[in-house]
């Protein structure tokens, strides 16, 4: 016997949830989250568009029993990045040519590509660094081209290389964040306490950041990113150049964040993929070829992720060439 | 607003953090005070700072492209616009934010030159009015420059290029208003040209002000110049950020 449950339609200010039967006609399969519930054999979930536009997440369980199964909110889920048909040009190279995926709390996305793919454009344009040509995205619910600084404000963003102002003390730059972001009085000093030993760079705190090695210098880009405890997290290649002591520390940090996040991030190492990701995007030449887990991956091309990426990246661009 | 704020905390601190203040500070104070009193500020047997002031543009042409060159051609190069720009700020809010530190800065290195004032006043009877003016006209004109420096600096990566331009540019409106320039004009221009371009010169602004003559027309004019050129600088940068 199979029971299933689908919920959450805003209307006013109350959650009504709604029961349904088996069938669960027009809504979109995203992803599986893997069972571990009491007697609960598996959670799909599953997202539908509702009202005011916003994205609100419908559940439905199976259960192997005969007794009704209970409701369970805390899997509430809703697109927190939204993508569409994001396209940008700079002179006669198209960097990004239409890319469109969603993202969802919890989920950890691997933007994998060759090198010139449009992983830093794509990023870049989701942080409003640059604007799109054409095609939009929100994050948290905020346009990136109608309410940037609302987008800037909900995350938090590690770009490539980390930028920092070199002159200043790691103290006075985290305090610096703080201030831009209206963190003040004793939320700073709490936001403070908690990110620095987070990314361990306490004996570094008192120190110019131009006097920092690239490890110490990508951590305090981390502590930047964090220290308003963002709900979405963009990290451009957050282990670039870290020895594997440290790479091993970041994503054991991407780990343990990720499931009250809602965390991109781009790389081209494929065992971090594996490592950290629950859901791999490659891109190449602007495009997005796959959006799948790394499981799957595996799964359907049988082979190493490395083989599947070089099978894809290859094979695809050829085929669009 | 509060991002304003802390855009011009950070960047005025960055000033005393970095050698740079220092070493503008004493060549600048120096420079003024050496130029004081070489042009006769004995010699004429007045107690006014006329000679001072008589000499600050010439010193401003070389000395304020010198903060205003990495007011954001160093952001671009060390990469940290793409930092200041994700984080929840508008481009006004930053531009005007360095902009007024900045200022601020080259404020504090003319309030550094009181020992002159002090020198008058132990000498003879100064008219404050005249001093007051001076320096007004003298902030003004180094907001001016600045802002001059400043879109410079939004225009180019390279702090040497963002120089240079900047100075050359502060040349042209200083050197439009000296006489050998006017007299030289008015050889080929009508009557109306040539007030024009001695309108659009630093220099007469200035010289009404050290006189103690406010007037509308000077303010109007600095304010006009500075927004301008501000406004110039965040539409440059906007479109040139992330290049």
């Amino acid at each position: 016997m199979l029971f299933s449950y689908a919920g959450a339609n805003k209307i006013g200010g109350g959650v009504v949830w709604r029961i349904l039967a088996s069938r669960v006609g027009p809504l979109r399969f995203q992803s599986i989250v893997p069972a571990g519930h009491g007697d609960y054999f598996g959670v799909r979930v599953l997202t539908a568009k509702v009202f005011f536009a916003n994205l609100c997440t419908l559940f439905v369980w199976g259960e192997a029993g005969s007794s009704g199964a209970e409701l369970m909110p805390e899997f509430l889920e809703t697109d927190m990045i939204e993508v569409k048909e994001l396209r940008r040009r700079f002179g006669p190279v198209v960097a990004v040519d239409g890319v469109s995926f969603s993202a969802a709390k919890g989920q950890v996305v691997g933007l994998l590509g060759p090198n010139g793919a449009g992983k830093t454009t794509t990023m870049r344009m989701l942080t409003c660094y640059i604007q799109p040509d054409s095609g939009t995205a929100s994050v948290c619910g905020h346009d990136i081209l109608t309410d940037s600084i609302g987008v800037r404000r909900s995350l938090g963003y590690l770009a490539e290389n980390s930028p920092a102002y070199p002159e200043m003390t790691v103290g006075g730059f985290l305090k610096f964040i703080c201030d831009i972001r209206q963190i003040k009085g004793r939320r700073r000093k709490a936001a403070l306490d908690r990110v620095v030993p987070m990314c361990s760079i306490e004996s570094v705190y008192h120190q110019t950041i131009e006097t920092l090695s690239k490890g110490y210098k990508r951590r305090v880009g981390l502590a930047q990113a964090l220290i308003h405890d963002p709900e979405v997290l963009i990290l451009d290649e957050p282990t670039d150049g870290l020895d594997p002591n440290q790479k091993h520390e970041v994503r054991r940090l991407i780990g343990a964040m990720a499931k009250d996040k809602c965390i991109i991030i781009s790389t081209h190492i494929l065992e971090e993929v594996e490592a950290v990701c629950s859901r791999a995007i490659i891109v190449a030449r602007g495009k997005v070829l796959v959006d799948s887990t790394p499981q799957e991956l595996k799964g359907k091309y049988h082979a190493s992720l490395d083989e599947v990426f070089r099978r894809i990246t290859t094979t695809q661009a050829a085929a669009t060439n | 607003m509060n991002s304003f704020w802390a855009v011009f905390k950070r960047e005025l601190k960055s000033y005393f953090t970095t050698p740079l203040a220092y070493v503008f500070l004493v060549i600048f104070l120096f420079f003024s005070g050496y130029l004081t009193f070489k042009e006769g500020f004995y010699e004429t047997r007045q107690a006014d700072l006329r000679p001072f002031f008589a000499n600050l543009p010439l010193l401003f042409v070389f000395m304020v492209p010198s903060t205003a060159m990495r007011l954001w051609a160093e952001e671009r190069k060390v990469g940290s616009v793409e930092l200041l720009f994700t984080l929840p700020v508008t481009i006004t809010q930053a531009v005007l934010g360095k902009f007024f530190a900045a200022w601020l800065f080259l404020g504090i290195a003319l309030a550094l030159t009181f020992p002159l004032v002090v020198t008058v006043c132990y000498l003879g009877d100064p008219d404050v009015g005249l001093i007051v003016t001076g320096y007004l006209g003298a902030f003004l004109m180094a907001g001016g420059f600045l802002a001059i420096g400043c879109f410079f600096s939004a225009l180019s990566k390279n702090q040497v290029i963002a120089f240079v331009l900047s100075v050359v540019a502060c040349a042209v409106l200083v050197f439009a208003g000296m006489p050998t320039t006017l007299n030289y004009v008015s050889t080929f221009l009508p009557p109306g040209m040539v007030a024009a371009v001695e309108g659009m010169s630093f220099q007469v602004h200035f010289d009404t002000m050290q006189r103690g003559i406010l007037q509308f027309k000077d303010v109007a004019y600095f304010i006009l110049l500075i927004a301008g050129w501000v406004a110039a600088c965040a539409i440059v940068l906007d479109e040139r950020k992330a290049s």
